[in-house]
């Protein structure tokens, strides 16, 4: 079953076209790796899909329900949620605090509700009592549990973008955005991040995935689509994609791309 | 539980304290002191949610103790309404200008919001001092009804003009002001805040509506400095558009700033000090005849800014805090 599809979706940044006509598709349970060169378009996708961004034509579809254009915080409470290239954790909050905000139920709450409810009596809303349990085994999931009274600003690099994992799957999605989770790190520490990502699979997250790291996207990916100066050049399985002439020539400088 | 008790313990003794002192300190002139220091302590605590726990760089703060001091004052004055009620009234009235300030902090971040505070500020003092019909203009506001006696039985009323007893019924207001504030920050709805302090995408990644939150932690600022000025305006009982500028502003700012932005107890620490500071400056500044108190202010903005950043609580903490839970946030 489709869970997530975008359609025609064209983003131009005043005369650059930064993604013409792209379209796909995500099954529910899959994970759809994402690839292409620097500057194909990737990043943008994922900011169309997300609500950072509106794109100029085509439609985002959710679960058969128009998403096009709805804000970023709306597109979260629906069932999407994402992370980011250039990590966006709160960096003088605790490890547990950024995974507790996200666990903060405000999909049926509006600001009011919240600020009414901090003077409730069974005090509930208070930060320490926020979903302790649930922050524990997000913190568990990506083996932060050990860190979690730390800043997030004194984490090492790698283990911000775990942590932005959690916090992401703290909002309960359905479909799960990550964008280069694996950027910047040594093995063995892509290595642990596979096995992270495999287990969120199994949680029966859909997953869409932007990587440069080919261990990583051979590794995990049901399905691959490519990308090149906004255009998806390929879509299929990893081992088609492996030896796709377009793909070739978009990394390695090909006739084709000769003539760009 | 021993834990708990303990700060049941000490929280009784300090509240003991703070109510016994008036006895102790008979002197009327720093009993006044106390009162405005409690007045100072309302006003940063409301300027530190804005600026500490969300982000939000407001220089027009002044702008909004200044309209809840004139809005009661002037209820008060030409409706016959009760101070009691007008302080609320005032409050009120500031909160919708909170949220009327509040909209283009939805689009701008950083530097840019902080000048468009600045020049509301600016705007609400130039009408403060050029609507002489309504305000007196640079004359300002006297003789402003202080609060109205409560009165007990047939022969024993409490009057509020005695600074002692101003002094409990505000003591009374800042403590449950604080109450309220430790309430908010400590819940669910502050760490909302925090988060889109810290990174505003991704605040709206996990599903915070920050164009909501920015106008209800505006509106809620804007009403508990209202207050304070209420508060101002019926205790001094003198008001003139002074009350709004600017150099207001930087006062509540160095307040925070050395007390510990973002902190809940910065505020407090930082409003008393500092005020018991500008008037001890003042005798100092009346014997070498120079307006001293600014740069003395700024110097102390400049060290706590380059040396401490968390202000006094900051270097509290690196003292004798250990672990982060123990922070005081």
């Amino acid at each position: 079953m489709i869970v997530f599809q975008g359609t025609h979706l064209t983003k131009m940044f005043g005369g650059l076209c930064a993604l013409n006509n792209v379209s796909f598709d995500l099954n529910t349970g899959e994970i759809l790796g994402l690839i292409g060169p620097n500057g194909a378009g990737k990043t943008t996708l994922i900011n169309l899909l997300s609500g950072f961004m509106v794109p100029n034509s085509g439609k985002v579809m959710f679960l058969g329900h128009d998403v096009t254009g709805m804000k970023p915080h709306m597109i979260n409470r629906i069932g999407i949620s994402r992370t980011f290239q250039i990590m966006k954790t709160f960096p003088k909050l605790t490890v547990l605090d950024n995974v507790r905000s996200a666990l903060v139920n405000r999909k049926d709450r509006s600001a009011f509700r919240l600020v009414l409810d901090c003077f409730k009596r069974p005090a509930k809303s208070q930060i320490g009592n926020i979903g302790e349990e649930k922050a524990a085994e997000l913190l568990g999931l990506v083996g932060l549990y050990g860190f979690r009274d730390q800043l997030a600003e004194n984490l090492p690099y790698a283990y911000c973008k775990r942590l932005e994992m959690a916090r992401s799957l703290a909002t309960k999605p359905k479909v799960l955005l990550l964008d280069e989770p694996s950027s910047g790190l040594n093995s063995s520490e892509v290595n642990e991040q596979i096995e992270i990502i495999k287990k969120i699979k199994g949680l029966g997250i859909s997953i869409l995935i932007i990587e440069h790291v080919m261990k990583v996207i051979m590794n995990i990916s049901n399905r691959i689509m490519v990308l090149d100066y906004g255009e998806k050049i390929a879509d299929g399985l990893p081992e088609e994609i492996y030896g796709d002439q377009r793909v070739i020539d978009a990394y390695l400088g090909g006739e084709a791309s000769a003539e760009h | 539980m021993k834990s708990l008790w303990l700060k049941c313990g000490k929280i009784i003794t300090l509240f003991v304290v703070l109510f016994a002192l008036p006895s102790a300190i008979t002197d009327r002139y720093f009993q006044h002191i106390m009162v405005l220091s409690c007045i100072y302590v309302i006003l940063a605590s409301s300027w530190n949610l804005l600026a500490g726990y969300s982000g939000l760089l407001n220089l027009g703060h002044a702008a909004f103790f200044g309209i809840g001091a004139y809005s009661s004052a002037l209820l008060v004055i030409h409706m016959g309404l009760s101070p009691w009620l007008g302080i609320f009234v005032g409050a009120a009235i500031s909160a919708l200008f909170g949220v009327g300030l509040g909209v283009p902090a939805l689009r701008l971040r950083g530097p840019y919001l902080a000048i468009v505070t600045i020049g509301f500020s600016e705007i609400i003092k130039l009408v403060s001092m050029n609507w002489v019909g309504l305000t007196r203009g640079s004359l300002g506001l006297s003789e402003i009804p202080p609060l109205t006696p409560i009165k007990l039985s047939q022969n024993l009323k409490i009057e509020f003009i005695t600074e002692q007893n101003a002094y409990y019924v505000i003591l009374i207001f800042t403590i449950l002001t604080l109450f309220v504030i430790r309430k908010l920050v400590k819940s669910e709805f502050g760490l909302t805040l925090e988060s889109m302090r810290e990174e505003e995408d991704g605040a709206e990644s996990i599903g915070i509506n920050t164009s909501q939150y920015k106008l209800v932690i505006f509106m809620i600022s804007a009403f508990i400095a209202g207050f304070a000025g209420g508060l101002y305006a019926h205790y001094v009982r003198l008001l003139s558009p002074e009350t709004l500028s600017l150099h207001e502003t930087f006062t509540v700012l160095t307040m925070v700033a050395v007390g510990g932005i973002g902190t809940f107890v910065g505020p407090v620490i930082g409003a008393v000090f500092l005020t018991v500071l500008s008037e001890a400056l003042r005798f100092f500044e009346e014997a070498i005849n120079f307006d001293i108190r600014m740069v003395i202010y700024g110097a102390l903005l400049m060290v706590t800014i380059l040396f401490m950043r968390k202000g006094i609580v900051g270097v509290y903490n690196s003292l004798f805090g250990s672990t982060a839970e123990e922070r005081e946030r």
